[in-house]
């Protein structure tokens, strides 16, 4: 039974995959400017020590100004030594985690549930979820930092379930407090999980022995660094206060109806408005529509979308919750479970963007464990029935999962590139092989940030892209690059906005410019050497020689 | 019910109808409910509705046809306390204080303990959406009422020929008070009687269900006959099937698949009709979403308070504990009680992408009914430190209203009555002319805070449906096509922003007054004289 159990588990293993791994470096199909910057900041990290702006070991990457958490970008820097450089290296971490998530949920449902079946299924809707490999082949942290989450508490409940070794418990609480490191949201997280956690197995763990603080002080000890970085470091303040509630347009024109008053009452009521805000959007989190409708984003065609579960998910995620509240002599699990949804979602209700499914991946996990027991129970009910009414309901389910699967990959490799085109800044890999091919031709490269399909954007991460792609040494960046008010130079490379009339009188210049910023109508069409397509086909950026 | 607790549920009324008159001017009439608010006046007057039809059974509103009931309501209303808000509001006080009685009934009937059906009454009581519904002319408290009513009278053990009779008249109010009911009362008949009720003898139940089939075969079919139903339905209660995004979704989708190679069959099968049902049933379970109940009922602030679920935010803890109490150790017939959520909100399926608050309204009662089962779970020190909270959030709800006020500031404009008085004073003498685009339907503001002689309004419309007026007597509005041009006769005219930069930039005609919204912008423009509008 039990080599079995470990062969359907090697299959949903190697099913999860191939689903990570299978052309990855095609879907998606160009790295977006998240993953090149991290890339070019990795490499320039594992060749020079410092990123590209020149700053030793940081603890948080400036980056597109956005100040990125560490963890990523270090972790890429040591597959750049085994892969060098190839847009394979950056996707390897995400997918590679993303992978052993499998594995952690199949061992963390065990734990909880002391039920193979349960855990199977779990392993199998965790390996073909859809946000699960959308964002484990997104160069995100967030597959690790789950991973770190799953296991650290698997060993907690091995622990307490296996004899109650010390060793368990160190490694649960080391787990967790990597787990911290990975992701800033998961600094916050997991304390308070662990924290319950504690709480609800208080009698288990510390009226044993006075032994078992060691694990806990230990933790302690390790996570100090991390709220110094956090408590201390201004670009991690910075980094939380450009991504908290309060730069919410809609929240800022309510607090603004509130007055300038300094009074407690008009603080007061502030304060209340903003926890009326954070409470809905948290709330909001939990709608059905967006958790098995249109979660996942890939398309800009309303309804017509994917969710972060399967739709056919919804009934098994009923069924299953049911079925946890209701089963017997199951209450401190029960509370751990239903813990972990509601403090997972907090990350969400804390942030500008109306819904960020990655930064409460856990809570779909534990969502996919929930499904996986109304499967169990479901599979339980039709073992019951006549033999033709179980091949009717077991081939009809198979064939709805099989057709929502299908339907995501759909959407995944075909619809996503043709909606999000500019979302995932698609013209720019191109933009900077181009102009790296032409770097001979010219004194100096223009390319302007300014692009969009409907409306003009700003490309945050073009000399990235411009370096990445170019395979520019890091070494040489850091020395040469300037910014100043118009943007920023390095090599031959300015990066600004245009200004026609002035810059086509430059000498020996390539200008490459969306139709935003080129009155593309008065140019010289002899002058126009490459168009360059978003990849529903519209222009997205013109190549221009100077008349010079 | 002992004489105790029937003091303590007639304590519960009257606070609930205190609470309910507390700042009752507020919330400020939308359009619609100003005119119904005016028409309530024209019924009780002469039993004629604003277009001066007699007794009318269907009525006019910006949106869709609106059934009866809501208005002659508010007629009583009126009738009994004159041409006031507080006429016009007080009936729906009555009902929405009523259904805090009626969930103590209904609750007793329900659980075990005794607690549950007076804390149930109290949520009922102090739930700021339904607090909201009570004070002004809107269908959904009073289909609430109806529907709490009948499931009342359903359940309970004793069944004389009078409830039979109040069931069956019941039956037939819904159906006159909102289209939704068409749609609800035969699957809520249906599972009330079969799954809840035992006691009924299965003839009364087949005569009560037959009788629910044949009055929703009947209404259906009168309201077809009727000019513009098809319409009606089709964008109101069927939106779904009318929207174009889903309808483009499916076909760009499969474009792009077909252009990347993906076999035509395999196309067919993911892209098509079926979205239309999956995208309807999402949006159903959305309107069951937390947020509605303890987060933000409406952002709009059409049918509750914008920063308020339909209960105070922190009884999510009894609510969580509740509903894991009736699933666990509830008695049969509160572990069914989830289903009402489903059937209740079903044609939310049909109403896409529009939230259907209406329907979420009809399940309050019965969430309440949960949230008190999780309350009287809870220890002495957290019931209470819950219950200071609920309070203090109360508190602040019913007393501080700028800001609510603000959010609604063009839904619920209040600002308008200054104007509306201002435009009918100016109009006794002069000609008077007013921007549509000041508010949604203006002239129902002019009507109702004004004493305008209902004769000077009665038109020629059999069937109206989304019937904007544009002229009362010597007052009419003026559209974004029409032209103001100087000229020598003494009009008045009340301009907007977007009128006052037409008339400023073709005249040298200035304004004498400004009037100010509750954000404190300025919204109208007295101009001076010598305007005309063609």
């Amino acid at each position: 039974m039990k080599n079995k159990i470990l062969l359907v588990l090697l299959f949903i293993f190697i099913l999860g995959g191939f689903l990570r791994f299978y052309k990855l470096t095609e879907y998606p199909i160009q790295l977006n400017h998240d993953e090149v910057s991290q890339a070019y900041d990795a490499i320039s990290i594992a060749t020079t020590g410092k990123d590209i702006y020149g700053n030793f070991l940081p603890t948080m990457f400036k980056s597109i100004n956005d100040y990125k958490s560490p963890f990523y970008t270090y972790i890429t820097a040591i597959t750049y030594l085994f892969f060098g450089w190839t847009e394979l290296t950056i996707k390897l971490p995400g997918a590679i985690f993303g992978t052993l998530v499998i594995l952690a949920v199949f061992v963390f449902t065990l734990k909880i549930f002391k039920n193979w079946k349960i855990s199977l299924f779990a392993a199998l809707l965790t390996a073909i979820s859809p946000l699960e490999i959308f964002i484990s082949r997104k160069s995100f942290e967030n597959e690790i930092g789950l991973f770190f989450l799953l296991a650290g508490f698997s060993f907690l409940y091995i622990f307490l379930q296996e004899g109650k070794k010390l060793l368990s418990f160190y490694m649960g609480i080391i787990l967790l407090i990597v787990g911290m490191y990975t992701y800033f949201s998961h600094a916050i997280i997991i304390p308070f999980l662990l924290l319950i956690f504690l709480i609800i197995y208080r009698q288990d763990i510390f009226k044993q022995s006075p032994k078992y603080y060691y694990p806990l002080i230990l933790g302690l000890l390790l996570a100090i660094p991390l709220f110094l970085i956090v408590l201390t470091n201004p670009q991690a303040r910075y980094r939380s206060q450009t991504v908290f509630i309060t730069q919410d347009v809609k929240l800022q024109e309510q607090i603004s109806y509130l007055g300038d008053s300094n009074s407690i009452l008009s603080k007061i009521l502030s304060l209340k408005v903003i926890i009326d805000y954070i409470f809905t959007r948290y709330l909001n989190q939990f709608d059905p529509n967006y958790i098995f409708g249109k979660g996942l984003d890939l398309t800009n065609q309303g309804p017509i979308n994917m969710g972060l579960l399967f739709f056919i998910q919804l009934p098994f995620a009923l069924i299953g919750l049911w079925q946890i509240i209701k089963r017997a002599g199951f209450s401190k699990e029960k509370l751990f479970i239903f813990s972990w949804i509601i403090i997972g979602m907090i990350p969400s209700g804390l942030t500008f963007e109306v819904f960020s499914p990655h930064r409460t991946i856990m809570v779909f996990t534990m969502l996919n464990i929930i499904s996986a027991c109304g499967i169990v129970i479901f599979t339980e009910f039709i073992t019951k029935l006549n033999s033709l009414l179980k091949n009717i309901f077991a081939i009809t389910t198979v064939l709805l999962f099989s057709l929502n699967f299908i339907y995501f990959t759909h959407l995944y490799t075909v619809d996503f590139p043709y909606e999000k085109s500019q979302h995932i800044h698609y013209p720019f890999k191109e933009i900077s092989l181009f102009a790296w091919s032409k770097h001979g031709e010219f004194d100096k490269i223009i390319v302007d940030p300014i692009f969009g399909e409907a409306a003009p954007v700003g490309a945050v991460a073009v000399h990235y892209y411009l370096a990445y792609y170019g395979k520019y040494p890091p070494v040489e960046f850091q020395r040469g690059y300037k910014i100043d008010k118009l943007g920023l130079t390095f090599d031959k490379f300015d990066i600004r906005r245009v200004n026609w009339e002035i810059d086509k009188k430059l000498k020996r210049a390539l200008i490459i410019a969306s139709p935003w910023d080129l009155p593309v109508e008065k140019i010289d069409k002899n002058k126009i050497i490459k168009t360059f397509y978003f990849y529903d086909h519209r222009p997205a950026y013109y190549a221009v020689e100077t008349y010079e | 019910m002992s004489k105790k607790n029937l003091s303590i549920l007639a304590l519960i009324f009257f606070v609930s109808i205190l609470v309910r008159l507390i700042n009752l001017p507020f919330p400020a009439f939308t359009p619609d409910e100003a005119r119904i608010a005016y028409r309530g006046y024209t019924l009780a007057l002469e039993g004629r509705d604003e277009f001066g039809r007699k007794y009318p059974i269907l009525f006019n509103s910006l949106s869709d046809y609106q059934l009866p009931a809501v208005s002659y309501i508010t007629a009583l209303g009126i009738g009994l306390f004159g041409k006031s808000d507080f006429g016009a509001r007080m009936p729906f006080v009555i009902f929405g204080s009523g259904l805090a009685v009626l969930i103590c009934l209904v609750a007793q009937l329900l659980g075990k303990k005794k607690a549950t059906p007076f804390i149930s009454a109290l949520l009922i009581a102090f739930s700021p959406t339904l607090i909201f519904l009570s004070r002004v002319p809107n269908e959904a408290i009073v289909l609430t009422f109806l529907f709490t009513l009948i499931f009342y009278l359903l359940i309970k053990k004793t069944n004389s020929r009078i409830d039979l009779i109040s069931i069956l008249l019941l039956i037939i109010t819904a159906f006159f008070t909102s289209k939704h009911a068409w749609f609800i009362l035969i699957p809520f008949i249906f599972f009330t009687l079969y799954f809840y009720q035992k006691d009924i003898a299965m003839k009364k139940k087949t005569l009560i269900f037959g009788f629910t089939i044949l009055t929703t075969i009947m209404a259906i079919l009168f309201f077809l006959n009727i000019p513009q139903a098809k319409r009606s339905l089709s964008e109101n209660n069927f939106s779904i099937f009318s929207n174009v995004t889903i309808a483009n979704g499916i076909n760009k989708l499969r474009g792009q698949g077909l252009e990347s190679g993906w076999p035509n069959l395999l196309e067919r099968i993911l892209f098509n009709k079926s979205h239309f049902l999956i995208s309807g049933f999402l949006h159903w379970f959305s309107n069951l979403q937390p947020r509605f109940y303890f987060g933000q009922f409406d952002e709009q602030g059409l049918k509750g308070f914008t920063q308020q679920g339909a209960f105070p935010k922190i009884l999510i803890i009894p609510g969580l504990l509740g509903f894991i109490y009736i699933i666990q150790k509830g008695q049969k017939r509160e572990k069914l009680l989830p289903v009402y959520f489903l059937i209740l909100t079903f044609p939310a399926i049909f109403v896409y992408p529009l939230l259907s608050q209406e329907l979420i309204t009809l399940t309050l009662p019965i969430a309440a009914f949960i949230i008190a089962s999780g309350f009287i779970e809870l220890n002495k020190k957290m019931s209470l430190l819950i219950a200071t909270v609920v309070v203090l959030e109360l508190l602040i709800a019913l007393f501080y209203l700028d800001l609510e006020r603000m959010n609604t500031n063009f839904k619920r404009p209040g600002w308008i009555k200054e104007i509306s008085k201002e435009v009918f004073v100016q109009s006794i003498n002069n000609p008077t002319a007013i921007s549509d685009d000041i508010v949604e339907d203006v002239i129902s503001f002019i009507e109702w805070y004004n004493p305008v002689n209902i004769h000077d309004n009665y038109f020629e419309v059999p069937s109206p449906y989304k019937f904007r007026q544009q002229i009362i007597k010597n007052i009419r509005a003026i559209g974004a096509d029409n032209q103001i041009v100087n000229c020598l006769e003494n009009n008045r005219v009340f301009a907007s922003n977007r009128d006052l930069k037409k008339i400023t930039h073709d005249s040298s005609v200035n304004f004498d007054k400004v009037y100010y919204d509750s954000l404190n912008q300025q919204i109208a423009f007295r101009m001076e004289s010598k305007l005309c509008i063609r």
